[in-house]
Formats: structure tokens, sequence, C-alpha cells
């Protein structure tokens, strides 16, 4: 790890995941990046300016960040309107795959080229409206800090991605 | 005269054309700061030499010359034996769907191999009837489609649009004697796979590279997988395979939706790393060296570049862009200044004073 990155560990709870979720998202420092999203409901919600679906939006089109999504295949049959926004999703770039009994929330965020960041966030909430405005949730936030455990988690994602399958509108 | 003719050059060393149509002889290693590219890439050409089936990964950033590479292995292959196929296709950004990549490659069979395939036809059945065809291809409608085509025979466009998958009517099936249209992507897949069967009996080896992965979704990612897997599982000699992506790290093999079981049967990886400052010289060198007149007598082949210039011109620009899809455009925009400005020699200086002028910097 470079000696001039910033490196951050915090703990969040409740509203405070929102800020976190909305600044790794936000990402202005490095290019080109890349996102892994496990969780495993996901409805539309507002991060603090933007919904979670422009923020993704403007992160694909202005940076050409790589978003991959993992989600609970049967939250897609069982949760109201979340196939559609599964595939809104899908159609504005972001790689989303679904796997049963997924239960983990990850976020992960890495930059390749100038000082390389690596940012983890592994939290209790869902990205959905419930998990991040009402219920009582705890994360803990991971800046350039213990590499290994990053790579830990990003080689379990990995696994989680080579078992998982692709989203396909209406074949779930 | 042209800024680049000033330079010795006999057309634009650095213009973006698309990497498939430049030709083999423009075509040359300069990548001598991957080692470990070289090692892969020459285990690979000899496992085709041998007549081995083999698969092989290549991934790296945009513009970071996969496509080139391709080419490059390509080229090496070609030189070294003759009678190799070389299928490309690609999953297009626009289209991703099984019946484009089934189209392209078929076209491309068509256009660069319809001559060979009728010569063999010709020298092994001393005749290139239809009795010929069927001896050789065994398929009858893929034999006869391939007769007309050979023959020109008027309803040879119809052939060729039957091959490549369109839906054509009844009295075009009739026209052509064919009894049903391919009109399914499982009709496409058992074609193609037929095709490559018979064509590796016939030559020494079959190629089929698959470009552009990355646009796949992921679900279609799968199928593309499996329908890879499937291909290469019909062969177990005489038949390579080539897929490759556009990745920051492998393991967005898994991202884009490609399965392990498509992995585990790709022997060779290769990743495609930034230039480096120490290797800028062999690749500006090696690079023009093709490009340059062979009358035109410079000293070092970094010309007009001195070192110096050349590591200078990757420094100024940031770290993304240091792959030779935007430094050799970086080249032009300085090579261009310089030929304005009447400068024989691009050094450092130069360069750090204009870096206003190139395309992709800081």
């Amino acid at each position: 790890m470079n000696n001039y990155n910033i490196m951050v560990v915090s703990v969040f709870f409740d509203r405070e995941l929102i800020r976190v979720i909305d600044s790794l998202l936000a990402y202005q420092r490095d290019s080109p990046i890349r996102v892994r999203i496990v969780s495993p409901n996901v409805t539309p919600t507002k991060l603090k300016k933007y919904s979670f679906m422009e923020k993704v939006n403007r992160l694909i089109k202005a940076k050409n960040a790589v978003i991959t999504l993992l989600v609970n295949t049967d939250f897609i049959k069982s949760t109201y309107g979340m196939e559609n926004y599964l595939q809104n999703l899908a159609d504005i770039g972001v790689k989303v795959h679904h796997k049963r009994e997924l239960h983990a929330k990850i976020v992960l965020l890495e930059t390749k080229g100038g000082r390389g960041d690596k940012g983890l966030l592994i939290m209790s909430a869902n990205i959905t409206e419930t998990g991040l405005h009402k219920q009582q949730e705890v994360g803990i936030y991971f800046l350039n800090e213990y590499d290994s455990i990053y790579n830990e988690v990003n080689e379990y994602v990995n696994k989680l991605l080579k078992y998982s399958a692709g989203f396909e509108y209406g074949m779930v | 005269m042209e800024w680049f003719e000033s330079f010795g050059f006999e057309i634009n060393p650095y213009s973006k054309i698309d990497p498939y149509t430049i030709p083999l002889d423009k075509l040359v290693w300069n990548r001598t700061d991957l080692k470990d590219v070289r090692k892969k890439l020459d285990k690979f050409v000899e496992d085709i030499f041998n007549g081995n089936r083999v698969g092989l990964k290549i991934f790296g950033p945009t513009a970071s010359g996969k496509t080139w590479l391709i080419r490059i292995i390509e080229k090496e292959i070609l030189s070294k034996k003759d009678g190799m196929v070389f299928i490309y296709t690609k999953i297009p950004k626009l289209d991703p769907t099984f019946s484009v990549i089934y189209r392209i490659a078929i076209e491309n069979f068509i256009e660069k191999y319809m001559k060979k395939l009728t010569d063999y036809v010709s020298k092994q059945e001393g005749q290139t009837n239809l009795d010929a065809w069927i001896k050789v291809l065994v398929n009858e409608d893929l034999a006869k489609c391939f007769q007309q085509i050979s023959s020109k025979s008027p309803n040879d466009f119809i052939a060729k649009r039957w091959l490549s998958g369109d839906k054509i009517s009844s009295t075009e099936l009739n026209a052509i004697k064919v009894s049903s249209s391919l009109d399914s992507d499982y009709k496409k897949f058992e074609m193609l796979k037929n095709l490559l069967k018979q064509l590796s009996k016939i030559f020494p080896s079959i190629i089929l590279v698959i470009d552009e992965l990355e646009n796949a979704s992921t679900r279609f990612a799968g199928q593309v997988s499996e329908t890879l897997r499937e291909i290469l599982d019909e062969f177990s000699e005489k038949f390579g395979l080539i897929c490759a992506f556009t990745a920051q790290k492998l393991e967005e093999w898994y991202d884009i939706g490609y399965t392990e079981s498509l992995e585990r049967r790709l022997d060779y990886v290769m990743e495609l790393d930034s230039l480096k400052k120490d290797a800028i010289s062999d690749f500006l060198g090696m690079h023009h060296k093709v490009y340059r007149k062979t009358d035109f007598e410079v000293k070092n082949d970094l010309y007009p570049f001195n070192e110096k210039g050349a590591i200078s011109l990757l420094e100024v620009s940031d770290t993304r862009f240091h792959y030779p899809g935007f430094f050799l455009p970086n080249c032009q925009e300085i090579l261009r200044l310089a030929f304005d400005k009447k400068i024989k020699e691009i050094n450092a200086e130069f360069v750090k004073n204009h870096a206003d002028v190139l395309r992709f910097r800081r």
C-alpha cells in the first residue's frame, strides 16, 4: 500500500451508513474503478442527494467503472418490484448476479493506477429503503487498511460470484 | 508532404485503425517488458503446431493491446506453418447475441478461406461438384451452400445468407435446395460445431478467436461459457480457442458472468500490463521501424524522439493512459506539433512544455 494513501477504519451506525455508501459511489480520486456490491435485497432508495441508481449510473458513465451486484435469488421472487429494478440496473451496465441463501452484505471498491485505493464496507444493512433509512444497522469501513482482510473478503466474493447465476428478467 | 513523411514514415504510424485490418507485416512484437506473456505465447504457438487442443485467455484494460496480441499470435502461427485457419468473432456491444457471434464467425471464414477450401476439395476429389463437397464436408446442407458459393452460382448470395443464419423464405430455401433455415441458436451452434469439426480434418489446426467478451450480459456470459466449453470438449486435438476481454483484474471474468468450467479449460492466461519507462524505447523504436521507409536512414529507430523524450511522453500522462492505445495517439499529437514547429528532435523539455496538446494527459 502506498504510504501517502488516506487510511481509515471506522464504525458507522444507522443513517450514517448512507453517507459511507454515498461517498464510496462518488469516488473521485482515481480511475478506473471497480465496485462489487453484495446485498441480498435491493430496492430503489435514496442516498444523500441522488438515488442509488443515479449514483451507480454516474460512476459507470463518468468513470467507466465496473459495477457488480450480487443479490439473493429468493428475494427477486418475493420482493415486489425488485426484478424490474434489477433489470433497470442491468440496462445501465451493472453486472447483476443472483445466488440462493445469500445473507452477506458487503461493498468493495478498488481503483487501479494512481494511488490504487481499496475500500471495504461490511454491514448489516441491505441496499434498500428500509435498510438504509429505517432500521438499526451497523457497518465497519476500511479504506487502505488491513489489506489482508480486504483480500480475504474479495476472495470470498469471488467464490460467491463463481457459484452465482447471471440475472435475466423472467428467468428466476 | 504529409507530417509523418518528413520523419521517414511511409504511412502514419499512429493512426487509429481497426486492429483486425492491420497488415501482418506491420505487426511486430514490441513489448519486451511482457516477458511472461512472451513465454506463454511461445508455448501456445508450440501447442498449436503440435496439433494439441489448447485454450487461451487474454485480458487487460481498454487500449492495452488485446487485439494486437491476438494478431501477433496469428502472425507467428501463419509465418511458421501454412494452412492454419484463424476464425475471428466477437461479442458486439450493441447486439450481444449468439446469432451475431455466429454470423461474424461464418462471414470471416468465407471471406478468408473460401478459396483454400475450394482448392482442397478440387485437389482431394478431382472436381468441385456437389458430391465432392459432400464427401469433404459430410453435412449435405453445408456442402450445398459452400458448393454454390464457391462456384458463384446465381443463388450464391442466398446460400451465403442461409449460412450466416439469416431467415430466408421457403422459395429461397427451394432455390438453394436446403430443407430449413438456421433459425435457432441451437441450430447455429450445431452448424458452427460441425463446420469446425470438419475443417479440423482438412486443415492442420483451427483457431477460433472470440473477442470483446466483456460485452455480454451476466446471463448471456453464462450461455457463451457453456457454448465454448462444449465446442472445446468436441476436440481432443487440432483446435485452439482464444478468449479476450477487457478487465483490470483476472477475477472480473466472474463479474462479467463467465463460468469456472470454461476457465478450467483455458490452459494459458495472458495479462497485458501497462507500458513501463524502461521499456518504452524498445516499444516505440520497434513500432517505428516497421513503418519507416527503407531508404530513410536513422541512427536510432526512436527518431524523431530521443530516449528521454519518449519517457517524458509517458510520464506526462496519467497512469491509466500508460497503454499503447493511449500512448500512440499522444505520439501523433506531439509529432504533428514538432512538424509544425520544424523541430528535428523531440526531447523531454519539448514534451513537458507542450503537454497541453496531448489527448491523454493528467
